[in-house]
């Protein structure tokens, strides 16, 4: 089964501030398949929270969306009004945030939480919801699910409420789950084991997942496709074995470099580096948003570079490769 | 993530920054405004009022100002039932109020940051007695032991002061304790202890500047509750004794004739107004301006 | 060995439950840790939150009082050494470079801090020796007279190390200084600390829950779980042969950049301790996957090998010379 259950085009995100409109998104499309992972990544800054925050319509105040398709299940949803993302978040899309304890309100219980989105979207009764928060939160690896519906959040561990978070996303079996940086908070051995929760439960309930991240590593073990975004665009975008074992832009190129892997790395060795800062995004914006700190730039990167594409694997750069 | 966006090179001095800030804020501009004009007629009182303000004339006694029919020019603001001229008194009455705001807030200030600063920065016992010495003062009410004291020992400017300085400080206690907790748990003060600096140090130059924004919005405040509360004691003939020109003695003494001379109780209830409002707006808007997510 | 600064059975603990009326409850952030550090080396202590790596921290640079043990620096206690002599030797770089600078100072006065604080020179001569520094850090002398928010989080950074080296230091504490820096900027930072410890001939303690950076600078580590270190080795060792099960489900986590490898199982339980209310016995033992009949009553003492230079607290390898040719499991 191959087709797309989210297909964006054309998104951009514009922030009004004081010192004029910031391009947050610029023009960006992705595309992820029903079942299938895709993993934007980045560093702070890319835009990568913005275009999921687009794509649920929770953009902040005074920021604005604007795309020329962003089709969920075949619905164009790019003119839709408020009330018709309402219906479907939480419910056929759902979303994962990186903190947990603020993403889950203090004053209810995990019970009453769980139970919210599915009695509300599918007219469960009381009984019902709490018969699926059970068995969700016994999929999510929590020892006696019975007992946790009645606990308050800070009752339980990083690593518990992240579980709790993403039984929560599937209560109303979600067909896709936008998952923010989902264990950036938590400490690595637990993150190991949530990814690897994340993996299992999309074999199992076949759902598609778009995972945020500014983390290769998470990227490299987890995704199918993976967009890497640069100053609010998607500057390189492909199959993630594709990407890793041969980057096109510079930028990926140069961000690999720079993450020491034991076995690869010459121990004590430099790394490599990016040097430079993020350009602004403040006002018009022109050329290749990289160039600035690309060890390949040329006048010619004034100008929008090329889009490239080999085998499904798409850059935008003005060379085939970086050597 | 807009933050990071914008590149951090190239950016205007300081002053510029605040200026552009402050640009914005019409409600403080206002309010600064008022407040420094106030400020300056009480200055120059001495030069600006066209009498003695102690000076009683028997046959010129409550003459109206000079926008009634039978006001005239050489009292602009009229006389009080005393006949001494009521602008002149206002004036001078600018300094009592300015007086009692600005020093019951340093006497306050001092013994409640000293308080919220040791309280906030070692915590533990001290923290607890600081506390209890709040909840204490706290139900303490202001003006009845004011009374009490007033009283006791009798009126004046001084002892006005003295005894709202020695009651107010439980704000300021309690917000610089706050802050200072939320400073020392920031890493440069842990810097600096680490760098050796002395206990003095730290409080006195990594703490004391970052907490000065709401020490500057608590003063303002305070100073408004101070001139008040001097008001309300004076209007209960406990507080400035006559014939100082304190406004709220002046109210005092119109009420009696507040059917036949109104003005005599409009003028200084409104000045006594305005300088309230001028100094609530200043302390909004300074907290605004310098509030430490604004970074100004 | 040629120990510099030496924790000696080092334990803090705190009174937990605020308030008069609430039972207070005590806990232990760090529990009996000894460890020398050496001289030029670079110590790197690994572990997640709440296994005291920052409370240990804090302690060797002399800002939280031991609660039992000693701290000396070269054979001396540092308790009667006076603050100010310890802070000479021994600087730190915190994690977070927006919380580590005073936003009302500008870079220039809050790099001169230190000298400041020591009387160092006169004003004129801190400038320039902080001038100098800056450009050793790798940042234009036009900063000086711009405040924090000026900066970005790396350029944030380098201040930090700055103002932990300008009056020369032996040892800089770091205290996982990459952790809130992104991946590109991150790397920069790692090669100047590795470039200055070259130049200055520095001896780092690197505190970092991230193994694959640990991996690329430190010389040796120790693993800490629940406020005692469990397992101490070089970093070669530690890396080719993890002996303590939690040190291999460590290295199982790290999530290098290689597709295909897929996501590792760590074989740890759900449940996560509660650091007011250890396990007895080995406080590993209710994750661990190797856990056998002593682990949930005794506790396992952190024992040297045979060749007296690593050590692991685990009753998997019991003290005998035997225990060498134990044999081991890779995950």
């Amino acid at each position: 089964m191959t087709d797309t259950i989210l297909d964006v085009r054309g998104l951009s995100v514009d922030i009004a501030t004081a010192g004029g409109v910031l391009h947050a998104v610029r023009d960006i499309s992705l595309k992820v398949e029903r079942g299938k992972t895709l993993c934007v990544v980045g560093e702070s800054g890319c835009g990568k929270s913005m275009t999921s925050l687009a794509i649920m319509d929770l953009l902040p105040k005074g920021a604005r969306r604007s795309a020329a398709a962003l089709s969920f299940a075949g619905e164009d949803l790019s003119r839709a009004p408020g009330k018709r993302f309402n219906a479907l978040r939480g419910n056929r899309m759902a979303m994962i945030f990186q903190e947990p304890m603020t993403a889950l309100n203090p004053a209810y219980t995990i019970g009453d939480q769980l139970a919210e989105p599915y009695r509300l979207h599918r007219g469960a009764s009381a009984a019902q919801a709490r018969d699926r928060a059970v068995y969700l939160l016994d999929k999510v690896g929590i020892a006696s699910p019975a007992e946790r519906l009645g606990q308050y959040p800070h009752q339980l561990s990083g690593g518990l409420r992240q579980r709790v978070m993403i039984a929560m996303a599937l209560m109303c079996e979600p067909e896709l789950l936008i998952a923010d940086e989902p264990t950036t908070a938590l400490d690595v051995t637990i993150q190991a084991q949530i990814l690897r929760l994340l993996a299992d439960l999309q074999k199992e309930f076949g759902v598609a997942i778009m995972l945020i991240t500014h983390d290769l590593g998470v990227v490299a073990r987890i995704a199918d496709r993976v967009a890497v975004m640069y100053a609010g665009q998607v500057v390189e975008e492909g199959p993630a074995a594709a990407l890793f074992s041969d980057p096109r832009h510079p930028y990926t190129r140069g961000l690999l470099d720079c993450i020491p892997v034991p076995g690869r790395t010459a121990r004590g060795g430099r790394l490599g580096a990016i040097p430079g800062v993020v350009p602004s995004l403040v006002g018009e914006v022109h050329g290749c948003s990289f160039r600035d700190r690309c060890p390949h730039a040329r006048p010619v990167c004034a100008e929008d570079p090329p889009a490239r594409e080999v085998d499904g694997h798409r850059w935008r750069c003005i060379l085939e490769k970086a050597a | 993530m807009s933050l990071a966006l914008s590149s951090p090179a190239a950016q205007p001095s300081r002053t510029a920054r605040l200026l552009r800030r402050l640009r914005g804020q019409h409600a403080f501009l206002v309010g600064a405004g008022l407040l420094v004009l106030i400020a300056l007629l009480a200055v120059f009182a001495p030069l600006l009022a066209p009498h003695d303000p102690y000076l009683q004339n028997l046959a010129q006694r409550t003459i109206p100002p000079v926008w009634y029919a039978k006001g005239s020019w050489v009292h602009p603001l009229g006389t009080d039932q005393l006949g001494r001229d009521y602008l002149s008194r206002l004036l001078y009455g600018a300094r009592i109020s300015l007086l009692i705001g600005v020093s019951v807030v340093i006497i306050a200030g001092l013994i409640g940051t000293t308080m919220g600063l040791l309280a906030g920065y070692f915590g533990g016992r001290m923290d607890m007695a600081m506390t209890f010495i709040v909840t204490t003062r706290l139900s303490l009410p202001v003006i009845l032991v004011a009374l009490a004291v007033v009283a006791m020992v009798g009126g004046s400017l001084w002892i006005v002061i003295l005894v709202l300085g020695l009651l107010k400080w439980d704000r300021f206690a309690v917000v610089m304790r706050s802050a200072t907790q939320q400073v020392r748990s920031q890493d440069y003060v842990a810097a600096a202890r680490a760098a050796g600096a002395s206990t003095a140090h730290i409080v006195l130059r990594e703490v004391l500047p970052n907490i000065a924004p709401q020490l500057i919005v608590v003063a303002t405040l305070e100073a408004a509750s101070a001139i008040l509360l001097e008001a309300a004691l004076s209007f209960l003939g406990l507080g400035v004794q006559p014939p100082l020109p304190s406004w709220g003695l002046m109210i005092s003494e119109a009420k009696a004739y507040m059917f036949f001379s109104f003005w005599l109780i409009a003028i200084p209830g409104s000045a006594l107004a305005l300088l309230i409002f001028a100094i609530n707006l200043t302390g909004d808007g300074l907290r605004d301006v310098i509030s430490p997510d604004g970074r100004g | 060995m040629n120990a510099l600064l030496t924790a000696d059975a080092l334990t803090r603990s705190f009174e937990v439950g605020q308030g008069m009326f609430r039972r207070r409850r005590t806990l232990h952030a760090v529990n009996g840790v000894s460890l020398d550090i050496r001289k030029g080396e670079v110590l790197a202590i690994v572990g997640e939150s709440g296994c005291g790596k920052s409370t240990l921290a804090r302690m060797l640079l002399g800002l939280l009082p031991p609660s039992a043990g000693a701290i000396t620096l070269e054979g001396r206690n540092i308790r009667d050494l006076g603050h100010k002599t310890v802070a000479r030797r021994v600087q730190p770089v915190f994690q977070d470079p927006y919380s580590s600078l005073n936003p009302r100072r500008t870079i220039a006065s809050i790099v001169a801090l230190p000298l400041e604080v020591h009387g160092v020179g006169t004003a004129e001569e801190r400038r320039r020796k902080v001038l100098d520094i800056l450009d050793r850090v790798g940042l234009p002398q036009r900063f000086a007279d711009r405040y924090p928010r000026e900066l970005s989080g790396g350029q944030r950074q380098r201040v930090a190390i700055a103002r932990a080296l300008v009056m020369n230091p032996e040892i800089v504490i770091c205290d996982e200084p990459t952790s809130a820096l992104d991946v590109s900027v991150q790397s920069q930072i790692l090669n100047l600390l590795m470039d200055l410890q070259k130049e200055l001939g520095l001896t780092y303690v690197f505190i970092s829950h991230n193994l694959a950076v640990v991996e690329h600078i430190a010389t040796r580590v120790a693993v800490m779980y629940l406020g005692r270190v469990v397992e101490l080795a070089d970093t070669d060792s530690l890396f080719r042969n993890p002996r303590h099960p939690y040190t291999q489900a460590l290295l199982a986590s790290v999530l290098t950049p290689e597709p295909g490898l897929g996501l590792p199982d760590t074989h740890l339980g759900v449940a996560f301790p509660d650091p007011l209310n250890p396990p007895p016995g080995c406080s590993f033992h209710p994750r661990c996957p190797r856990r056998f009949e002593p682990c949930d009553k005794v506790t396992p003492a952190l024992l040297r090998d045979a060749g007296g230079e690593n050590a692991v607290a685990c009753h998997l390898y019991p003290p005998s010379p035997a225990n060498a040719s134990l044999p081991k499991t890779k995950n």
